[in-house]
């Protein structure tokens, strides 16, 4: 035996082999400390994942009742505009109501200073005469009914200048115009149509408690626009209609049953050139510069539930 | 207009002078040749052919010549009396039937006109310048008429107003 080399090959083989199993040991510690890392990465990515995952669902629910109630606010939103461009528009026809007053009063004045007019005094006295026993003609001969008359005629013919100052429309004002708003609408459809509204922005009372006196702005609109509706119809062949006016939440709407009937026409279009005639040859409305915009909405707008 | 030259009236005075509703007048105008005037201002004359071509009649005007010591009850009789000496075969506006009254008789002869209508007496139709009234479709018509008239018979629609 030598001391050169005391260690044998075998033991050498299983120290080798010892050491290997050592590195084994701490790679396969390390590789399990690594996966189980990793799994537990893993794991926790999944649980922020599912909480993501839940908060997206909720954010996409709540998505989904807004987007439902987008409409219900659309609707709520046009009620609100639709209320508040009519109560515009009832004001601006209060101030334009004062102003055809004024309008009046200029073409009235004019008139007056014409009957001051020294040269047409006698006539008028005359005039004046005759209006006051004009009653009593029919007791005359026939005669002197006739002589009388003609002669009237001639003071009438002679006075033509003031009757013609006051045939004239109503003096323009010099202020600026203003176009207000009035809704309507059709249901189903204008093909096949069974019920039309109009709203028109004046105080449902117009109809109600009809004044009896001068008429305001906003009874000649109320009136007009009544008209104007009527001889739509009409032109359409829509004679036997029901009208009914009812009070959309303070305003005068002017509702028409068309009872099933068969139109000849085109109901918009002939709405569209009644008003555009309305507003082009109205005195009172062109002396005021008032202008009308007839909006079409559908009737889901102007259901019970109001504004 | 102030000046008395001029008898021009307003649509609302010549509605009131009328006694009809201000928006039949304006439906009724619309429909004439020309349409509405430009200008709504109308003169005794215009006034006069308005009441001639919108058909207005005063079913009142006429004296009472039923007696009856309930206000109600004598209405209700008159006018089963006029219009059984009416001839309304072509309808008239259902406003005539009532006009010329006053007040709470206006009121009630309004109601009167709808129980009748409900109860078959008269038949309401729609035009383009307000609604109008003919004679009923009840088979005995005559017979409830002067049952009505003679205060000897009034159908249930009509009692209900007497209650």
């Amino acid at each position: 035996m030598t001391t050169e080399n005391n260690t044998s090959d075998l033991r050498l083989n299983l120290k080798q082999v010892q050491e290997w199993s050592a590195q084994q040991d701490l790679h396969w510690e390390k590789k399990d400390t690594e996966l189980k890392r990793a799994v537990q990465n893993t794991q926790q990515e999944i649980q922020r994942l599912q909480t993501r995952l839940v908060e997206l669902t909720a954010q996409q629910k709540d998505m989904e009742q807004q987007a439902s109630q987008r409409e219900d606010e659309e609707i709520s939103r046009m009620r609100q505009a639709i209320f508040s461009g009519l109560e515009s528009a009832n004001q601006a026809i209060g101030i334009r109501d004062t102003l055809l007053n004024k309008q009046r009063t200029i073409r009235e004045n004019r008139l007056n200073q014409i009957l001051q007019e020294p040269r047409f005094q006698e006539k008028i006295a005359e005039y004046r005469q005759f209006q006051q026993t004009e009653s009593e003609l029919m007791k005359l001969p026939a005669s002197y009914r006739s002589a009388i008359l003609e002669h009237h005629k001639a003071v009438r013919k002679e006075l033509e200048p003031i009757f013609m100052s006051a045939e004239q429309p109503l003096p323009r004002t010099d202020k600026p115009g203003k176009s207000i708003g009035l809704i309507a609408s059709i249901e189903p459809s204008f093909l096949a149509p069974t019920a039309m509204a109009i709203v028109v922005p004046v105080p449902f009372s117009v109809y109600t408690q009809p004044s009896g006196g001068q008429d305001s702005l906003a009874e000649i609109l109320a009136f007009r626009c009544c008209g104007a509706i009527t001889a739509a119809l009409h032109k359409i062949g829509l004679s036997e209609v029901t009208f009914h006016f009812a009070d959309f939440n303070g305003f005068l709407s002017i509702q028409v049953r068309l009872n099933g009937q068969t139109l000849n026409g085109d109901i918009k279009q002939s709405l569209f050139l009644e008003f555009e005639h309305l507003q082009n040859y109205t005195s009172e409305l062109q002396s005021v510069r008032l202008t009308l915009d007839l909006a079409w909405v559908d009737p889901t707008l102007l259901s019970e539930e109001g504004v | 207009m102030t000046d008395p030259m001029f008898d021009y009236y307003s649509l609302s005075e010549v509605a009131a002078r009328l006694d009809i509703h201000p928006f039949d007048l304006s439906r009724y105008l619309a429909l004439q040749k020309g349409g509405i005037p430009n200008e709504l201002r109308f003169s005794s004359t215009q006034i006069d052919q308005m009441a001639l071509g919108l058909g207005l009649q005063s079913w009142w005007s006429e004296s009472f010549i039923l007696e009856d010591g309930n206000r109600s009850r004598l209405l209700i009789r008159e006018l089963a009396r006029r219009l059984y000496n009416a001839d309304i075969e072509q309808g008239t506006r259902a406003d005539n039937l009532y006009r010329g009254l006053e007040g709470n008789d206006y009121n009630f002869v309004r109601r009167v006109v709808n129980a009748f209508i409900k109860c078959k007496i008269l038949r309401s139709f729609a035009t383009l310048t307000g609604v109008s009234v003919t004679l009923g479709t009840l088979d005995d018509l005559d017979s409830v008429l002067q049952q009505i008239q003679s205060g000897e018979n009034f159908p249930a629609e009509i009692m209900a107003l007497l209650s």
